[in-house]
């Protein structure tokens, strides 16, 4: 578990000193847009390193699709012997 | 170093040798002029103050006319001048007045001053100066300088002397047949072969003054109608930066106008033979020579130049091809040979052929360090001898070299430190490096080894695929002067291809201009 | 968009020809020919043909708004509501997939080549490579890419052409032994990957500059069909070679080279190969990361629309690793959902676009 915070954290870190001199430049709505993701970025890296399964977006589209794609799934296979 | 008419291109008035000079550090404002003055005693005095302390700088005072009652003086550096031009004016002033106005007339130095003014001078070089700041610039240059009492104006005439080697063969790019004359040091012999190749009207000189101490005459040179006029354009934006830069080699102008100073690789040619700066020149390319340098830089350079030679030329198509296809192989092996040997011992052993890796294995038993160690101490022994070759005295030359295989070689090996595979892949490696033309496009494939070595130590195949990569993205998005680096390939011009792998049949490279890639949008450079 | 770069329409076709083909004949040919058995180029000719209606739609599109990307005609022809709700699943989808084609690269590497190494290592590595190749502009990935599947594809036919010998052709027959499902099936599947994936252009199309716009469809088309004579080669050498047990083993290519053997020197050479497809597949990773950089950065209206790369290739990352907690349950869901989701995410919008345009075209030309 620590090793993944290491790498993260190095990761984490490359990415702001390439792009923090960068983004002094700009304005506010694409800082505003690179903090959010940043953010995602972050949920995302919490959710990685602690093993919890914290919501995510393709588990909505999991769950709504899954039925389904069962379905027609199980329609295509069904001619096969 | 030599001014005014007598090369072929520059311009060749005084004024234009005058208004360079506004912005140099002699002690004068820029624009003013400081005249001569019509005393003799007080241009004397500061002449003397001017170059106090110099002990090269001659002042020789003489006298002329009936009874020798007007004075004169000649100063010059004893160091620049040639020694029989010394007495040449002054000896010929003496003579002249008297023969000329006739014997007994009185002869005064207004007479004097309409002879040469109305007649000018039948001597080769010779100009009037008007201004204190160009006689001290002339003087500097190798002239010689004659003030008369009474006259406002200056004699000055070229008399330069120095030295300079003759023409030879080149030393770093020697070829089996083809021309073998090298470029010296003296900016008029240079282009002088230059000029001797390219019988058009349309090859432009332009001459532009570097600053600082040296004021270093630099000089560019282009067929126009074959240059693509927004390279030129972006060229000569680029130049003037050089002009209050003290520029004492053309590497100093290179790095001053090149696109990417933090690559590795060099993104203009040098060459030392001026058949090579014909043909480039015939494409369409800027020649850039300096006074005091053997080496004539091409702008732009592309990739694919780094790895032509001038020999491609004249020698057969087929044989050419065949050649310019080994080198491309070199540089592959040069590039990343220590680093497959890395990959494939350390990760994926079974990609090498049975035989061969029993070999290796037995080869390598006993060696203590891992593959990638043994690779980076070999490589990096062979660096520094390579390195001290080149700085070797040659007494010492051969001694050293002895030692330095027997060091490297066997002993080595004997020792335990490294395995015989090792030492000859790197020999293979340093050998392949030498086969690429261009120096300085050897020394980047040479530097990159070593970060391909370490990723391939790290990652194996994984890893040295991305750094390759890497390094080719690093070619694409590379500009020399505003030109795509990896033109023809990519972007693709399949046209110019004909002279990029294989070298195609004359005939069929000689539909000028021959590599019409030159003629593309040209990118500015950021920042 | 000022400063915009523009490329010709050979080296956008190339691109499409990268996009579509580079990690698709890695990863396509053993579930298909799990799915479809023998008959896994008659799914690939039916998918196919749907890919090129898709690609009808899209040239369709950007011949009516040129030089506009998918984000600024959608907001032309439907409004900003209906597009900021239809991007929802676009560019979900667009992660997604970028997402997925790292995690068949991690997967490749750790389950053949190097399993000791973490997955973090490809993924980051593989999104690093393509975050700075997608930094560096399309023009600099066209020039890029077209070396780079050159040397591909030259390994790709080597292996083909030295596994002649061991070549059985009557594993092709006989045709269709269960009926039309497996077929069905199959096309099923490679029609969620990749040939819906053809939508990605939608964004990229405006780059070809402008002069080449005529040529531009006959290229793309000549483009999709290479891509597909293409994988149904490889599946058909597949099929040659190893039957209809091809579907067990995933990774035929890769599995094809380790069988090879010629000149008793060339033997085992799966690791070129795999080289050969990481390659493939980080093309593929690029195009996708600069078409969704693109696409968000436009639907937020923002004015660089390079600054958001790298956290977005982050997230990718992450989402690389946390979405392939199982080699199987991934498969699985590529088998089954993805054709779905990209039919809601990609196809649908394309399509309702194509429709409003069009109907509204007829209404210009009436009124």
């Amino acid at each position: 578990m620590l090793e993944k915070i290491f790498v993260l954290f190095v990761m984490f870190v490359l990415i702001l000193a390439y792009d923090v001199p960068r983004l002094k430049l700009k304005q506010k709505r694409e800082r505003l847009a690179y903090g959010g993701l940043m953010l995602i970025a972050l949920y995302f890296s919490v959710d990685y390193v602690s093993n919890i399964d914290m919501p995510k977006l393709h588990m909505v589209v999991t769950l709504l699709l899954s039925d389904t794609a069962e379905q027609i799934f199980g329609y295509l296979k069904a001619g096969v012997s | 170093m030599e001014q005014g008419g007598s090369l072929g291109g520059t311009s060749g008035k005084n004024s234009s040798a005058s208004t360079t000079l506004h912005n140099q550090k002699t002690g004068n404002n820029g624009g003013e002029k400081k005249p001569i003055s019509k005393i003799l005693e007080v241009n004397r005095q500061q002449i003397m103050d001017n170059f106090k302390d110099c002990y090269d700088f001659v002042f020789l005072p003489w006298r002329y006319g009936p009874e020798l009652g007007n004075e004169a003086f000649s100063v010059y550096f004893d160091t620049l001048i040639e020694d029989n031009k010394i007495n040449y004016m002054k000896s010929s002033l003496q003579d002249l007045v008297s023969h000329e106005i006739g014997q007994g007339t009185e002869v005064t130095p207004e007479i004097f001053m309409r002879f040469f003014e109305k007649h000018g001078v039948s001597s080769q070089t010779a100009m009037l100066i008007d201004d204190f700041d160009t006689a001290v610039v002339n003087l500097l240059n190798g002239n010689l300088v004659i003030f008369i009492d009474g006259w406002d104006k200056v004699l000055s005439f070229q008399a330069i002397g120095v030295q300079t080697r003759q023409i030879t063969e080149p030393v770093n790019e020697a070829v089996v047949y083809g021309p073998r004359e090298s470029s010296v040091e003296n900016l008029k012999k240079n282009i002088g072969l230059i000029r001797i190749r390219i019988k058009s009207p349309r090859f432009k000189l332009e001459s532009l003054l570097g600053g600082g101490e040296s004021q270093t005459e630099v000089v560019y040179g282009y067929i126009d109608g074959c240059v693509n006029p927004e390279t030129l354009a972006e060229f000569k934006r680029r130049i003037g930066t050089v002009k209050d830069k003290e520029i004492l080699e053309v590497a100093y102008v290179e790095e001053l106008i090149e696109d990417s100073t933090y690559s590795p690789f060099p993104q203009f040619r040098y060459t030392e033979r001026p058949d090579v700066v014909a043909a480039a020149l015939i494409d369409g390319k800027i020649v850039v020579l300096c006074q005091g340098s053997g080496m004539m830089m091409l702008c732009p350079g592309l990739f694919i130049e780094l790895l032509q030679s001038s020999e491609d030329y004249y020698q057969r198509s087929i044989i050419a091809s065949l050649t310019r296809i080994l080198r491309l192989m070199a540089v592959i092996i040069a590039l990343t040979l220590p680093s497959i040997y890395i990959a494939l011992t350390t990760y994926h052993p079974e990609l090498i052929p049975s035989v061969l890796l029993l070999a290796i294995v037995d080869a390598r038993e006993g060696i203590p360090f891992p593959a990638f160690f043994e690779a980076l101490i070999m490589e990096f022994f062979f660096e520094l001898l390579r390195e001290a070759g080149v700085r070797l005295p040659r007494p010492v030359g051969s001694a050293v070299s002895i030692v330095g295989a027997l060091v490297i070689g066997e002993a080595a090996i004997a020792a335990g430190i490294a395995s015989p595979i090792m030492v000859v892949l790197v020999a293979l490696t340093g050998i392949a490096s030498f086969t690429v033309p261009q120096y300085n496009a050897a020394i980047a494939f040479r530097l990159l080894r070593f970060p391909l070595m370490v990723i391939a130590a790290l990652l194996g195949g994984f890893g040295l695929l991305f750094g390759l990569l890497f390094i080719l993205l690093h070619l694409v998005t590379l500009r020399s002067l505003g030109q795509p680096y990896l033109a023809p390939v990519a972007p693709l011009r399949p046209r110019q291809l004909l002279d990029v792998l294989i070298r195609a049949p004359i005939k069929h490279l000689l539909r000028s201009p021959r590599n019409r890639h030159m003629h593309m949008p040209v990118t500015r450079k950021k920042g | 968009m000022t400063n915009r770069e523009s490329i010709t329409a050979g080296q956008m076709s190339l691109l499409f020809f990268t996009f579509m083909t580079g990690s698709s004949i890695i990863n396509i040919p053993a579930p298909l020919i799990a799915f479809a058995k023998n008959d896994a180029w008659l799914s690939l000719i039916i998918s196919g043909t749907i890919g090129g209606l898709l690609l009808s739609c899209v040239l369709y599109l950007n011949k009516q708004y040129p030089g506009l990307t998918f984000v600024e005609y959608s907001r032309k022809a439907v409004g900003t509501w209906i597009t900021y709700l239809l991007s929802i699943p676009f560019v979900s989808f667009l992660f997604h997939m970028c997402a997925g084609i790292v995690i068949d690269v991690d997967l490749f590497m750790t389950s053949s080549l190097m399993d000791e190494t973490p997955m973090y290592i490809f993924s980051f590595i593989v999104l690093l490579a393509a975050a700075i190749t997608a930094q560096a502009g399309i023009e600099a990935m066209a020039r890029m890419f077209i070396i780079i599947i050159t040397v591909m594809l030259c390994f790709v036919v080597i292996i083909f052409l030295l596994a002649l010998p061991d070549y059985h052709p009557d594993q092709l027959l006989p045709i269709m032994p269960q009926g039309i499902k497996p077929v069905l099936h199959g096309a099923y599947f490679s029609y969620g990957f990749p040939y819906a994936e053809v939508i990605v252009f939608v964004m990229l199309l405006s780059f070809v500059r402008k002069t080449n716009s005529k040529e531009l469809n006959k290229s793309m088309y000549m483009a999709l069909v290479m891509n597909g004579v293409i994988l149904i080669i490889s599946v058909v050498c597949t099929i040659m070679m190893f039957g209809p047990m091809a579907g067990e083993r995933k990774y035929s290519l890769y599995q094809f080279a380790r069988i090879i053997q010629a000149v008793d020197i060339i033997e085992r050479i799966e690791s070129i190969i795999a080289m050969a497809l990481i390659a493939g597949s980080y093309m593929k990773a690029t195009i996708t990361l600069y078409a969704l950089t693109l696409a968000m950065s436009q639907l937020l209206r923002l004015r660089d629309n390079r600054i958001l790369m790298f956290p977005i290739a982050l997230i990718i990352v992450l989402l690389t690793l946390l979405l392939s907690e199982g080699m199987t349950k991934w498969e699985e869901t590529v088998a089954t959902i993805h054709p779905l989701y990209v039919s809601i995410s990609y196809v649908f919008p394309v399509l309702l676009l194509t429709l409003v345009t069009w109907i509204k075209s007829k209404g210009k030309q009436s009124s």
